[in-house]
């Protein structure tokens, strides 16, 4: 089912997440829900639960077909996860389903290997590198509170106005 | 409630800001955007501020006249115009450097007037010994514009003008 997005200034977008454990029944229809919703905005590669008002620690990624990831993972969803080592350090320019109006550039490691839960409980591990990295942990940084903004070298200079399209 | 667009520049000191805002909030203003940057010694502020419809621009020129005069400013007031009066395509910015000479700001910003392109922001600054001077654009694009074609009219004058010059597209996908 398509949720309706939260925006900023929403409190749960600064608010951590609980981890979920061993997925049971309702946590499968959310992951449903951030796929469906996901996939009802275009050009969206991942979303969090607490961007569709679920305080819970579970997200989606999809980068298939993006023009920037050469190799990407089939979709996916990450509960618990946690990233075991970062490398590398890149600038990148990333826009927010909860922030629509703006773009920031963010510094993000370029190479990482994340632990996380699959839909069907079990502990898995996942590496990847460049911009599929950098969904992810923008991602990761939803499930704890951290939107764009706070990741900024500097407001005035890292901020840019997003056109409506 | 209206816009009205507000600039001030003076010799730089301390309470310019504090002295407009306060003026503005007293007389029921709300900020909108604001603009501030100290050019060398001279502080420039531009606000775009939205006040209820019966406040003309003379009242807010005569709430900030005794301000400008304290703090020896300049003053400019006027009606604000609406966003989107300018190009509507894609969003770039365009970063250029190079050891300082006259005529650098005014060689890109006329390549960008001469492909419609609207700059958005703008920035530049002589930094460092020997003088390199820096310069920040952001641009909006016209609707249909290749950025490939813009990169590659960008790297010829440069390369003319002999800086360095990049490009970036603003990120089109959402996280």
């Amino acid at each position: 089912m398509v949720r309706d997005v939260v925006r900023y200034p929403d409190r749960r977008l600064k608010t951590p997440a609980a981890s979920i454990g061993t997925p049971g029944p309702a946590d499968l229809r959310l992951a449903e829900d951030l796929r469906d919703t996901a996939q009802s905005y275009p050009r969206t590669v991942g979303i969090a639960a607490p961007q569709i008002g679920a305080m819970w620690r579970m997200a989606y990624v999809d980068c298939g077909q993006h023009k920037k990831v050469a190799d990407p993972h089939p979709p996916f969803w990450l509960i618990d996860p946690e990233v075991t080592s970062a490398d590398g350090q890149e600038v990148g320019r990333e826009g927010c389903l909860s922030l629509p109006e703006i773009t920031a550039n963010v510094r993000r490691a370029t190479e990482i290997t994340v632990d996380y839960t699959d839909l069907q409980g079990e502990r898995k591990q996942i590496t990847t590198a460049g911009f599929e990295a950098r969904v992810i942990l923008h991602e990761i940084d939803h499930l704890d509170g951290v939107l764009i903004l706070d990741r900024v070298s500097s407001l005035l200079l890292d901020v840019f106005p997003r056109k409506r399209r | 409630m209206r816009e009205i667009a507000i600039t001030a520049v003076g010799a730089d000191r301390p309470g310019i800001v504090s002295a407009i805002t306060g003026a503005l909030l007293e007389m029921g203003g709300n900020l909108a955007d604001v603009r501030a940057a100290l050019l060398r010694g001279s502080f420039a502020i531009v606000l775009v501020v939205s006040v209820p419809d019966d406040v003309s621009e003379d009242s807010v020129k005569d709430v900030l006249d005794p301000v400008a005069e304290e703090f020896g400013l300049g003053l400019w007031i006027g009606g604000a115009d609406e966003a989107g009066n300018g190009a509507d395509g894609e969003s770039c910015v365009i970063s250029v450097y190079g050891a300082d000479r006259p005529g650098i700001v005014n060689a890109f910003s006329r390549l960008l007037s001469e492909q419609a392109a609207n700059i958005v922001d703008l920035s530049s600054r002589v930094v460092g010994d020997p003088p390199i001077y820096v310069l920040g654009i952001a641009a909006t694009m016209p609707a249909g514009m290749d950025p490939e074609a813009l990169r590659q009219k960008l790297s010829k004058l440069a390369e003319a003008t002999g800086v360095e010059c990049s490009l970036s597209l603003d990120a089109d996908e959402i996280i």
